[in-house]
């Protein structure tokens, strides 16, 4: 009796379950398989992302979301062009780099508003603006293809306040920026949320000189997908970029949540470190001035303008609108900026 | 319901529903005041901050405005702006005085953190209050673009520059002509913003107030959210609607999850939305304490309402409640409780009612149930009484005895069934009829009468009484006495005895003919065996006489006289019922026939014999010889009472006597029989006559007429026959006897041939046993005067010693039955033992007796009747010893 009664009650759960995962599948087709590649290895500098996997914000846009870390040593628009990732993290002036060579990259959104690159300069030093690298060693120097910002940023600076550029000893950049610290070297770029949080942690006091402030209006991290892709998967870029941008502005909102869902990606686990990572990154990403991840046809026609005076673009100079793409951005916030 | 629960109800329902009602009503009325008030109170402070917001923002416009229109902006600042190329960096001097005599002091109200101008076309920071600022180009920036232009307002972004939160007014210097040739910014001071609205109006502690930009994000930081600014972006009811350029109030659950009061307004000019809140908790707070208030009241109230309608109604239950249980009791039987009277109002008075009506009840139930008891006694007793009435009368009335219960007077006071059933009347009529008036017919008592000397002696008196029908009666007066032992009345039985008497004769005359028949038998034998002696050795003296010797004569008549006596002994033992018989199955009616002649010879031509057959009859085992002795005496005895002309009728039937033939005939068995009815007309007898008829030698005739055993040898035959004889007569009229012979289941008997008369000899060995010393001599005698071997014994042991020794043949043994220490029979069977296929015959004068001991007459036991002639001997030894001997083994 009580064994007939258990067997019909899970008869009638099975069958419960199995109407629900049916009307699911009618309802819902499996979930897509997204991969995004990352600019970097993982840290706070992609919280966004993570809070937008681990809040299920894109499964309920029914993406199955999943990262490829970047780092040295992998290129970024390879993985993309590939076809390896779905989406990348690229900088602005790689994808009108890319552009240049015809490989068209199209910006769908800019998660970091402000450029993070930064220069940095002993806060004794008495260098407070660009004027004052003059004579002074910078650490600017490329040394393989992912750090070229750093240098034509501040070409750019540099031939924006129309600076000599030969009264400056450049030198190439060092990424643990020991000559620097050793003050073998006067002003060194580095990224806002990477360096200058690890050398303030440090306690080395500094004088940020930004390049924004003296005409290179640049991004940071921009979301670019392939055209293709654009084409024929609107939705999907859509449904990814809604999520991202939830993604973001969850981060920006909770930071100490997001930096504990960082903590679970990242190889570096001084929570810390991720923490103020996390509170620099925030003014770049939300400036208060646009929404998270809105773009300007200014700020591209800038960067467009800035490439081509360092004559960093090959072949024609390719126009803004051939770069980026409004539509993705307007459909998740509306028309609104 | 109890009462006390209808009283708590209905003075609950009377207080609480006002109370609630009006709680109520008042919660409603204050708690739309209090929300009414809230929101004026909120929409007043939003709109105060709106104003203020506006004001300030107004204010710090003006300032940059008046700053802007400083007479140092239109001369000669165009050409400074010019000359000023951007490698310069000389100019730091002239920048610090123009910031001490102009923009300082702007600084130094507070509304501004930051002044500088901003050079036309190339965005670059001229001058600066902030010295680190200058040399920035904002070529880009809106305040800069839209400043050229006119004053600009540059909503709060997060500038990276100051590293927080920023506001930047502008405005642009124009020269003369009226062209831009610069513009001033200023960085607002946000903490003038957040004064505003933090400021609250201290008519609440949860007021809020905050601004949010477009994007949902903080613009402000909320009171109970530092660090939002910026950060957090805030989507409530109040925010959405405010973005979506409304203005209005809500209640809606805010930033930090709790439920307040909302008046939200856009401020389009600024494109930020104002909200100021207020918890609901608190706004509602008096409410609450109103709701609380009206709880407490409430439950004051009821408790109130419980304990007074406790109070009051105890005042009225407990007595009630005590009448209850009062009742209770009483309902169980109870009436011994005591009502106390507890109030003075109804209640007591009811009290005291009920225990006045309980007394009554008490006092009536007592009364009743005593009748009751009473009652049901009396029913008892009397049922019992009624029961033993029922259970004497019908005693009585069973008893078969005539019962009579009679006063002093002779009256009669009551008759039991029998003697109403004797007198056929009523048992009614018969009471207080005088008992010798309708007994006996008088008009006195009796000379005698037993009802006076049982009460004149006090004790019982018994007599017996002839009534004039015949009847014999059996009266017994018991006298009955009171408890003083004075005989008050008298208990008369009357038994009718008439029948009890003539079974009793019946009884008394069988066991004197018994007793006779036991004499005559005892007589009978010992006088045949001396008889036997002295026929046979008269016999035998008669073989050694030459018939012409006188002694013959004298011989013969001995042996004439002994025949006679043989005779004579045969009728004796006839009577006795020892008569050596030898019974057939037969019919009466033909051996009546056949004895017709005999008995018409008997009697001569003067009496006429009749013989009436009814049919057919039943075969009954019977002597057939007796039948014609039973005539025969019956004939002779007939023509003697006849006495001249007369009918002798003889008459059969078959008859099947009842059980309650037997019953008056003491004698009778019930069963089938044959009864032969012998009748005479002749001169009949008295009863006295009657009586002794039966008795051996009672004769009525003269003395050397009659034996005196003819009819005694009919009494024998029937008896012999286990038949029954009865006898009725009438002096003058004839005597009637009437014979039963019990029938018998077989089948008739041939008539058997006539013995041809001669003396067979034989050759064989005789043993004779014979304690009868005489007779054993004359049994040799006899045998051996017809050729036998005889061997004599006067004992049985000295027989079957010779048995058990001898070699010789023994063909037969002739033995007597009755003998010392053996009988005739045991001795056989012995002898069969030791000699099987001997024959034997025995003799006796007694041969019935022993045969009648054993019930049956075994078929192949053979014997001779003492005395017996030398034919009769000769005869039966000759046929024994022919007789096919078959044994069963």
């Amino acid at each position: 009796m009580v064994l007939a009664r258990f067997k019909f009650i899970i008869f009638l759960i099975l069958a419960a379950f199995a109407a629900a995962c049916s009307q699911e599948g009618e309802r819902q087709p499996p979930a897509e398989k997204v991969t995004l590649q990352l600019k970097w290895s993982h840290q706070a500098q992609f919280a966004g992302f993570y809070v937008a996997k681990d809040k299920g914000f894109y499964r309920d846009e029914n993406i199955n979301i999943s990262f490829l870390e970047g780092g040295a040593d992998v290129d970024a628009a390879a993985s993309i062009m590939s076809g390896k990732a779905d989406f990348a993290i690229l900088t602005p002036d790689y994808i009108l780099i890319k552009q240049s060579e015809k490989i068209p990259l199209t910006a769908i959104a800019v998660i970091y508003r402000k450029s993070t690159v930064v220069y940095l300069a002993h806060a004794d030093s008495g260098i407070l603006r660009p004027s004052d690298f003059i004579g002074k060693t910078v650490a600017c120097k490329d040394l393989r293809g992912g750090v070229k910002d750093f240098e034509f940023q501040f070409l750019a600076m540099m031939n924006k306040l129309k600076l000599p550029i030969d009264d400056v000893r450049i030198v190439p950049f060092e990424p643990r920026q020991e000559g620097f610290l050793n003050r073998t070297v006067d002003v060194t770029p580095v990224y806002y949320i990477n360096g200058a949080v690890r050398l303030k942690r440090e306690g080395v006091k500094l004088n940020m000189i930004w390049p924004d402030d003296y005409g290179a209006h640049f991004f940071s991290d921009t979301l670019a997908a392939m055209p293709d892709m654009i084409k024929k998967k609107p939705d999907l870029v859509f449904r990814f970029l809604k999520a991202t941008l939830k993604g973001w502005r969850y981060a920006v909102g909770n930071p100490e949540e997001a930096v504990d869902i960082t903590m679970a990606y990242v190889k570096n686990k001084d929570r810390g470190f991720q923490s103020d990572m996390m509170y620099a990154l925030m003014p770049l990403v939300h400036t208060g001035e646009h929404r998270i991840g809105w773009m300007t046809d200014q700020s591209w026609t800038t960067i467009i303008r800035i490439l081509a005076d360092q004559k960093m673009l090959k072949g024609p100079i390719p126009n803004s609108k051939q770069v980026y793409t409004m539509r993705f951005l307007e459909m998740v916030y509306g028309a609104k900026p | 319901m109890k009462l006390m629960s209808k009283f708590l109800t209905v003075l609950m329902v009377v207080s609480l529903v006002p109370v609630l009602v009006l709680a109520f009503l008042s919660y409603r009325t204050s708690r739309t005041a209090i929300e009414r008030s809230a929101i004026n109170h909120l929409t007043a402070v939003n709109q105060m901050k709106q104003t203020e917001v506006g004001t300030w923002i107004k204010e710090n416009i003006n300032t940059l405005e008046i700053l802007g229109r400083n007479p140092f902006f239109k001369n000669g600042f165009k050409d400074l702006v010019a000359l000023h190329s951007p490698g310069e960096m000389n100019h730091y001097e002239f920048h610090e005085d123009m910031c001490k005599s102009n923009l300082c002091p702007v600084i130094q109200s507070g509304n501004y953190t930051e002044l500088f101008i901003i050079r036309v076309p190339d965005g670059r920071i001229f001058v600066s209050t902030d010295t680190l600022q200058q040399g920035k180009y904002y070529e880009d920036r809106p305040f800069f673009i839209e400043g050229m232009k006119g004053t600009y307002v540059q909503n709060v972004y997060y500038s990276m520059a100051t590293q927080q939160p920023t506001m930047v007014i502008s405005t642009p210097l124009k020269d003369k002509s009226g062209d831009a040739i610069a513009v001033l910014a200023g960085r607002v001071n946000l903490k003038h913003l957040s004064m505003i609205m933090e400021q609250t109006s201290g008519l609440s502690s949860s007021e809020d107030s905050y601004l949010v930009n477009t994007f949902n994000y903080f613009v402000t930081e909320p009171r109970f959210g530092k660090g939002f600014a910026l950060k957090k972006t805030i989507h409530t009811l109040g925010v959405t609607e405010a973005i979506n350029h409304k203005s209005g109030t809500g209640f809606y659950t805010n930033y930090r999850g709790e439920k307040v009061i909302g008046v939200y307004a856009w401020m389009a000019e600024r494109n930020l939305a104002l909200i100021t809140e207020m918890s609901q908790s608190e706004a509602f707070a008096p409410v609450f304490v109103l709701q609380r208030t009206i709880i407490v009241l409430c439950l004051f109230v009821a408790a109130a309402v419980i304990v007074i309608s406790w109070a009051v109604s105890k005042s009225l239950t407990k007595p009630l409640d005590d009448l209850v249980q009062c009742t209770q009791l009483i309902g169980h039987g109870n009436l011994d409780v005591r009502f106390e009277k507890t109030t003075g109002d109804e209640i007591g008075e009811l009290t005291e009612a009920f225990g006045r009506m309980t007394q009554q009840l008490k006092n009536t139930l007592v009364s009743k149930k005593l009748l009751r008891e009473s009652e049901l006694f009396l029913r008892s007793t009397l049922d019992a009484l009624t029961n033993s009435e029922l259970k004497m009368r019908t005693i009585l009335d069973s008893l078969g005895l005539q019962v009579l219960f009679v006063g002093l007077d002779h009256r009669i006071i009551w008759a039991n069934q029998a003697v109403c059933d004797f007198v056929r009347r009523e048992r009614e009529t018969l009471v207080g009829k005088e008992c010798f008036d309708f007994w006996d017919e008088q008009e006195m008592p009796c000379l005698d009468c037993h009802v006076k000397q049982s009460i004149s002696e006090g004790r019982p008196v018994i007599k017996q009484k002839k009534t004039a029908d015949g009847k014999i009666w059996n009266v017994v007066g018991s006298p009955v006495k009171d408890h003083e032992g004075r005989v008050v009345s008298m208990v008369e039985v009357r038994e009718d005895i008439t029948e009890k008497v003539s079974i009793e004769e019946q009884f008394r005359q069988a066991q004197k003919m018994d007793a006779v028949g036991q004499l005559a038998g005892g007589v009978a034998h010992d006088f045949n065996n001396m008889l036997s002696v002295i026929i046979g050795f008269a016999e035998l003296s008669k073989n050694f006489v030459a018939l012409n010797n006188p002694l013959t004569d004298n011989l013969n008549e001995i042996l004439a006289a002994a025949k006679r006596s043989t005779d004579l002994t045969r009728h004796l033992l006839a009577f006795a019922r020892k008569q050596p018989v030898t019974p057939k199955i037969i019919d009466c009616n033909l051996i009546i026939e056949n004895s017709r002649k005999m008995l018409q010879r008997l009697v001569g031509e003067e009496i006429e014999i009749r013989f009436i057959s009814n049919g057919s009859l039943w075969p009954v085992h019977m002597d057939p010889g007796q039948i014609d002795q039973i005539l025969t005496n019956l004939t002779v005895n007939a023509r003697d009472a006849i006495a001249g002309t007369g009918t002798i009728t003889i008459e059969t039937r078959n008859i099947v006597l009842d059980e309650t033939f037997c019953k008056i005939h003491v004698f009778a068995e019930p069963g089938h029989y044959v009864m032969i009815t012998f009748y005479d007309d002749g001169s009949g007898m008295d009863e006295e006559t009657r009586l002794r008829i039966f008795e051996p030698f009672y004769t009525t005739k003269p003395i050397g007429e009659g034996t005196g055993l003819g009819l005694s040898t009919v009494f024998g035959i029937i008896k012999q026959n286990r038949g029954m004889i009865n006898v009725y007569s009438e002096p003058g009229v004839g005597t009637t006897f009437r014979m039963y012979i019990p029938r018998h289941g077989g089948i008739l008997d041939e008539e058997p041939d006539s013995i041809v008369e001669q003396r067979p000899r034989g050759s064989e060995s005789i043993m004779i046993v014979e304690d009868e010393k005489k007779i054993l001599k004359l049994c040799k005698k006899l045998l051996a005067d017809l050729g036998y071997r005889a061997i004599c014994f006067s004992s049985p042991e000295k027989a079957l010693k010779y048995v058990e020794h001898t070699r010789w043949h023994i063909d037969l043994m002739i033995s007597d039955v009755v003998m010392p220490g053996m009988n005739g029979d045991e001795l056989r069977k012995h002898v069969e033992r030791i000699r099987p296929g001997i024959k034997t015959l025995f003799m006796s004068g007694y041969t019935y007796n022993v045969i009648a001991q054993r019930g049956v007459v075994p078929e192949d036991l053979e014997f001779i009747q003492k005395p017996f002639s030398l034919n009769d001997l000769a005869a039966k030894v000759r046929a024994v010893l022919d007789k096919q001997v078959t044994y069963d083994n």
